[in-house]
């Protein structure tokens, strides 16, 4: 019987694989500027000589479409957490202040050290890696701040943990709104682009600097994933474990915030994909986290990836945010849920 | 055993992702050279030199892409035909819309489109310095990119620099004497005026709200500068694109007041103009008293700091503040 369900895992993996590479194909052979299928490949496998192929393959689509995969494996690893520590099935990064935390350091990055550079292209490269370490400074901050808040009696107070994060994410969202307001026309417009959520800009700057953020708390996550599936229990339980309940939460949520903040610098604030995959996750292959950590990373690869797809195709030339089009999808979504759990 | 084979798995899948990346940079270095050797072997170069910095374009220049909206009013006003130009809802700006027929949709000023971009075989990629530097080096990948300025100041240099690229200096220059003549003339007009003590206001409505700008921005320089008219508090005290309140307009209490209000960036506001002008402190204001507030006389999108802008404007001051 294990034997069998075993099976079953494998045969659901295989088929959000082949989702995820179905919606790469789409993603990588479509696009503005015309290229066969045959040419697309050729260029894939480093067999054409053709250097507009190789720069609209290499540059521009292939950055995107990584970048859509991490975001989304990062961000639904994250709500899977977030969703296990709060035993709140409605949690999720963006709902949590994270995102708007990230998002105003990256604002204040932005006004700060970008006002008077407008004519210089020297550093680029520093710029693009100092700006998501910002993010994650101002990430680390929000959480940090929920934590001092939800901090009740020596323990995490969900509660608490719940409302604080929903203060912290209308504070930290006026505060990015006032710096944005307080910034050049130049940086403005750059700042304006970023909150609304995109992967417009992607670059292999954008993968490196994340990457490693994603590959450490990611497996770091999925080595605790036993975790996940005690803090379903009492908490009394948990104690009478053996566990040290409080200090591992905090552990798991660092871990998730880290990821977070990687995330939303590069991308900017994208919702839902926290709150969707777990949930999608947990309806194809129930509760043990064993499968649910991975099998979120795989649906929020996959959403992200079919949204960026919609993203770059549906207003063309003109692109749409991403992060819009999982709100459109997203919103019915938690709509259901919210339903659902009455 | 299984759970390490599957970590190995995760564990080799990110590593292929990294090398895909520099394998992917290798290419593009080794393309870059081979672009930049046969650009050299064929000699054929046009050098500008455009605020201090130089920029190598391949020559001839044929296939322009006009991806701001001041080199948009600039290729109108040099009369040459872009390959691309932003689009705003979805078509050109309506008043740019005769003179740039005929051009290809390149994506809104937030996030052109490179594939498009690359689609019409640029030869040279006039954007704007408001790009982040990630944006400005995926387009001079494509094409040497051209950051046109975006203050004011700079029109000249600005226009100055298309025209070089597309060969209508003369144009240029015939636009720059002119403006200057017919700005000098109308300066007379005004200091020789009752307008010279005047106080004259440009509002732009964005996203339902008033702002108004810096002395050196958008058309103030026109106002401020070169008519000599005396700029109010709100204007100088402004850094950046500043929010003003009815409450701080009736406070300035204009005597001219230009109000610029496009429905684009307005979406969710749309009856703002309309509810500014029935509101009765801005009905109390002198501007509207004397029946001296215009709205849209110049194109509400147009930029302000162009030869387009400026000589359309000028036209517009000719109208309505010397009567």
């Amino acid at each position: 019987m294990p034997k069998n369900k075993e099976n079953h895992i494998w045969l659901k993996a295989t088929i959000l694989f082949v989702i995820i590479f179905l919606s790469f194909y789409l993603h990588v052979t479509n696009g503005m500027f015309d290229m066969t299928i045959p040419d697309v490949v050729k260029t894939l496998f480093g067999m054409g000589d053709n250097p507009k192929f190789s720069l609209v393959i290499f540059e521009f689509r292939l950055p995107r479409i990584v970048i859509a995969i991490l975001v989304g494996v990062g961000l639904a690893i994250a709500g899977c957490v977030l969703q296990g520590i709060t035993k709140n099935d409605l949690a999720d990064p963006g709902i949590l202040g994270i995102n708007a935390g990230a998002g105003a350091a990256v604002s204040f990055f932005m006004l700060v050290f970008q006002f008077n550079a407008s004519r210089s292209d020297g550093s680029e490269w520093l710029k693009i890696m100092s700006m998501p370490l910002f993010g994650l400074v101002g990430g680390v901050l929000a959480a940090g701040i929920i934590f001092a808040f939800a901090y009740k009696h020596g323990r995490l107070d969900v509660e608490r943990l719940l409302l604080t994060g929903i203060a912290i994410n209308s504070g930290f969202g006026a505060l990015a709104l006032y710096l944005t307001l307080k910034m050049s026309e130049k940086d403005f417009e750059i700042a304006a682009l970023w909150q609304a959520g995109t992967i417009y800009n992607a670059n292999w700057a954008f993968i490196v600097a994340m990457l490693p953020w994603l590959i450490i708390l990611g497996i770091y996550i999925y080595r605790k994933k036993y975790l996940l599936d005690y803090f379903q229990l009492e908490e009394s339980t948990i104690v009478s474990l053996g566990i040290n309940l409080e200090r591992e939460k905090i552990k798991m949520l660092l871990a998730s915030v880290g990821i977070v903040s990687a995330c939303v610098s590069v991308s900017g604030s994208i919702g839902f994909i926290g709150l969707m995959a777990p949930h999608i996750a947990r309806q194809i292959v129930g509760i043990r986290h064993r499968f649910v950590v991975p099998f979120s990373a795989l649906i929020g690869a996959a959403l992200l990836l079919l949204s960026d797809f919609i993203a770059k195709t549906i207003f063309a030339p003109s692109e749409l945010a991403v992060g819009v089009v999982v709100s459109i999808i997203g919103i019915p979504y938690f709509l259901y849920l919210l339903v659902k759990a009455r | 055993m299984k759970k390490y084979w599957k970590m190995g798995a995760a564990a080799l899948f990110a590593l292929s992702l990294a090398a895909c990346g520099s394998a992917a940079e290798d290419t593009n270095k080794s393309d870059d050279t081979k672009t930049e050797a046969s650009s050299e072997s064929d000699a054929k170069e046009l050098k500008i030199n455009y605020l201090g910095k130089d920029y190598t374009f391949d020559a001839p220049v044929k296939n322009i892409v006009a991806a701001s909206m001041e080199s948009m009013e600039d290729s109108v006003a040099l009369g040459i035909k872009p390959v691309g130009v932003l689009e705003v809802g979805g078509a050109i700006p309506e008043y740019l819309q005769e003179g740039l027929e005929g051009a290809e949709l390149i994506g809104n000023k937030m996030a052109p489109n490179n594939e498009k971009i690359l689609s019409l075989d640029p030869d040279a990629i006039i954007g704007t310095d408001k790009w982040a530097e990630d944006v400005l080096s995926k387009m001079n990948k494509m094409a040497t990119t051209l950051p046109y300025s975006h203050f004011s100041d700079d029109w000249k240099d600005n226009l100055n620099a298309l025209a070089t690229l597309s060969g209508t200096e003369d144009k240029a220059k015939e636009i720059i004497e002119g403006y200057e003549k017919d700005s000098a003339a109308l300066k007379e007009e005004v200091q020789a005026s009752d307008v010279k003590d005047k106080s004259v206001l440009m509002i732009r409505i964005r996203g339902g709200i008033m702002y108004v700008y810096p002395e050196n921005v958008y058309f103030n320089p026109i106002l401020y500068t070169e008519l000599g008219l005396k700029a109010p508090d709100v204007v100088t005290k402004a850094e950046a694109q500043a929010e003003i309140s009815l409450e701080s307009l009736s406070e300035v209490n204009p005597d001219y007041i230009y109000l610029e209000f496009d429905e684009s960036e307005n979406a969710d506001a749309k009856d703002a103009l309309a509810d500014v002008q029935k509101d009765p402190i801005f009905k109390a204001l002198t501007a509207a008293k004397e029946d001296q507030v215009f709205v849209n006389e110049i194109a509400p999108l147009a930029e302000g700091g162009t030869a387009w802008s400026k000589t359309n404007f000028l036209d517009v001051l000719e109208k309505t503040l010397v009567k």
